[in-house]
């Protein structure tokens, strides 16, 4: 049993939903108005809802429009996020720590609830589903996504749908020290949607595998880190098709090139330079993987670690155009 | 099991205020509110709350711990196990730091600290776990959600044993969010009551361990038969009035587990002691029930409203409760309300041998049903 990819939309810091929006961030990305294409999307403004959920909403319609066959109303529904509406949060949480705010926005408070997002996604793409939120900082896409597969393979769904978003806020140091990032590093926002089936018909790829290892890159053995996540995406690499290794948010150059040795010299993709860097930007270079198609099946492997001592591995392969299993 | 409470720390505690109809509630004094704090909470302990901004690491560790040594192990033995923790956000810690560096005339950075994930990151990283780690965070249904990832984790053998955690710190953030929503009730919450008037908040820690085993290790080890979550998307902070989705979460549970209705012998009801959520939660227990409704109970006079923590704090509760002999009647309760026409238990009632329904339905539409087996077949 595989878990295969039925639509893929990746959603960058400019607004930009496919590769021809794409650009290289040279500075920190300004947030983009979203509101004409989510009343493109949606028929409706939604007023109440923040940046953030608007950035969700529009993923996730699009991942759904671009299916060859209707989403079933009972997927379930899984999204990720490191920090949440951190903006309309944090707004509120100064106002609150600094008394004297009198009464506060209901409305703001709503808005800062862990998975309101969650819920405007599930109604405005009609789904009265299983609706889990995950947030695991580094590691929320690739936790929700193991999710998102296991009911696909388990059986509890024929689809699921599996999507992770973070924005950006101000001030740059406030963000920064939340992530936490380098003063020097560009911060970003967007994120990435998938919807996940059984069915191979119609598929653009399929999901290798999730994996969870216990071991940082904080110990300074960049070989044995590098020995251990080869060994674990290893049963991927059989079929010999090229393979891209994709840095995640925290992966170094120098575990990066060791890694990309220990996998016969595997190309480096880097995507953060198009979304910056943010907690969910997994989602974003998993979900871009198929802003193109592919001559041949292609292997991505995105290997992620956090700065807890652990290592989130996602095996991606895309299908070569028009290939059905 | 492993819990602290307003009634202190460890599951004893718990009990011995559950058996005793005991009320745990103060006024909250942790943060200074924006508006005239006449509303009564349940709080850890003073000299818990002295902790500070170390609060979630201390609360987390004590009942770990009182987890692990329940279940006859050591911090070793759990090396191998997944951890998935259940929280609504766990500001109060960001409040803390905040007051902190405000106090050292610091200029504090609003939530200054990483996200919601954290608690369960550097539990993991202190424990040395080798299973996965996540965090689900669906507001008050979070620790029920996290119950279930972990069943689904340990069907599908993904790990052999799960530490489930559900934990909530109640910060002035989320008190005045409650304010603002005008869903808090200065008398204390009534569950099920003619006259409640809205709910109680409080806070909580509490830690089960899943095994995947082929049999219960003793007749009073609680077996988690099922489990099912859905979405309502009536409202974002309401289900709907009707309590299709609230019915339809049961009845999945129900099935999930194999049982059929009239295998539940209690339902532990959510009843936050709202208007409307009461009112819709007992139309959805007869719509899964129909005449044959089984007694059913709610928890949340003993111990308030834990929100992410309650799925777990409150499925504690209950086979705590079990494992004592009795199953704990609902305290506020005092008045049938005509409207609905249901009675929950206004006496304790002693417990018996099956099947046990627990209802979790938050924010975000998120509805949640677990189903656990007590006392064996």
């Amino acid at each position: 049993m595989r878990a295969y990819i039925m639509s893929a939309v990746a959603i960058g810091p400019h607004g930009d939903i496919d590769a021809s929006g794409r650009r290289a961030l040279g500075r920190d990305p300004l947030q983009a108005d979203l509101s004409d294409i989510l009343m493109e999307l949606t028929g409706k403004e939604m007023r109440r809802a923040g940046h953030f959920t608007e950035l969700a909403v529009i993923g996730s319609q699009l991942a759904i429009k671009r299916l060859c066959a209707p989403f079933e109303p009972s997927s379930p529904l899984y999204f990720a996020t490191g920090l949440g509406e951190v903006q309309a949060t944090t707004a509120l949480f100064e106002q609150v720590m600094e008394g004297g705010a009198g009464s506060t926005s209901p409305y703001a408070f709503i808005n800062s609830v862990s998975n309101t997002t969650a819920f405007h996604v599930a109604k405005t793409a009609g789904l009265t589903s299983t609706n889990i939120t995950v947030s695991q900082e580094e590691l929320s896409f690739e936790s929700a996504l193991r999710f998102a597969v296991s009911d696909v393979m388990d059986g509890y769904a024929e689809q699921s749908l599996v999507g992770g978003v973070d924005e950006l806020s101000h001030p740059r140091s406030a963000h920064m020290k939340r992530l936490p990032l380098a003063e020097d590093e560009l911060m970003g926002e967007g994120g990435g949607w998938l919807c996940i089936g059984r069915d191979p018909a119609g598929a653009c790829g399929a999901v290798e595998g999730v994996v969870e290892l216990a071991l940082g890159i904080d110990d300074g053995d960049i070989d044995a880190w590098a020995s251990a996540v080869a060994q674990a995406v290893m049963p991927w690499l059989e079929t010999g098709c090229p393979v891209y290794l994709m840095p995640g948010l925290r992966l170094s150059g120098a575990h990066a090139r060791a890694l990309s040795m220990r996998l016969h010299g595997a190309k480096v993709r880097d995507y953060l330079g198009l979304c910056g860097r943010f907690h969910t930007a997994a989602a974003f270079g998993i979900a871009a993987i198929f802003d193109s198609m592919h001559e041949t099946d292609t292997l991505y492997i995105h290997v992620s670690p956090n700065t807890e001592g652990r290592t989130m591995i996602v095996g991606i392969r895309a299908f070569a155009r028009f290939r059905r299993d | 099991m492993g819990a602290v409470t307003s009634y202190g720390a460890g599951m004893d505690a718990l009990r011995r205020g559950l058996a005793a109809r005991r009320q745990s509630a103060s006024v909250y004094d942790a943060f200074p509110l924006p508006y005239s704090n006449e509303f009564k909470v349940n709080q850890y302990p003073q000299a818990l709350l002295s902790e500070k901004d170390a609060l979630i690491d201390t609360v987390l560790a004590l009942a770990l711990d009182e987890a692990i040594g329940s279940a006859g192990l050591d911090r070793n033995d759990i090396r191998d196990s997944a951890l998935i923790l259940g929280t609504s956000g766990l500001l109060y810690e960001a409040e803390a730091i905040y007051a902190r560096e405000k106090v050292l005339g610091d200029a504090p950075v609003p939530v200054g600290i990483r996200g919601t994930g954290r608690a369960a990151s550097r539990m993991a990283k202190g424990l040395g776990l080798r299973g996965p780690v996540l965090t689900v965070t669906t507001a008050c249904t979070s620790s029920a959600n996290a119950v279930l990832a972990a069943m689904r984790m340990l069907r599908r053998g993904d790990a052999k044993r799960a530490i489930v955690v559900g934990v909530e710190a109640l910060s002035a953030f989320t008190l005045n969010g409650f304010y603002s929503l005008m869903l808090l009730s200065p008398a204390g919450t009534r569950p099920f009551d003619a006259a409640r008037g809205g709910i109680q908040l409080g806070s909580a820690c509490a830690v089960l361990i899943l095994e995947s085993v082929d049999a219960p290790p003793s007749p009073s080890t609680g077996v988690l038969l099922g489990a099912a979550n859905l979405c309502d998307t009536h409202n974002v902070i309401s289900t709907g009035l009707d309590g299709k989705v609230a019915a339809s979460v049961m009845a999945a549970a129900i099935r999930d587990a194999g049982i059929t209705p009239a295998d539940i012998k209690t339902i532990k009801a959510h009843g936050t002691g709202s208007i409307d959520n009461d009112a819709t939660e007992v139309a959805a227990m007869k719509a899964v029930f129909g005449r044959a409704m089984p007694s059913f109970t709610g928890f949340k006079g003993y111990i308030g409203h834990t929100l992410g923590a309650c799925g777990a704090i409150e499925t504690a509760a209950l086979l705590g409760a079990l494992a004592d002999g009795f199953i704990p009647s609902t305290l506020g309760f005092e008045s049938a309300d005509p409207a609905m026409a249901a009675v929950p238990l206004a006496e304790h009632l002693q417990a018996v041998p099956g099947c046990y329904m627990l209802n979790f339905f938050g924010f975000g539409g998120n509805n949640t049903s677990l189903i656990i087996r007590h006392g064996g077949l």
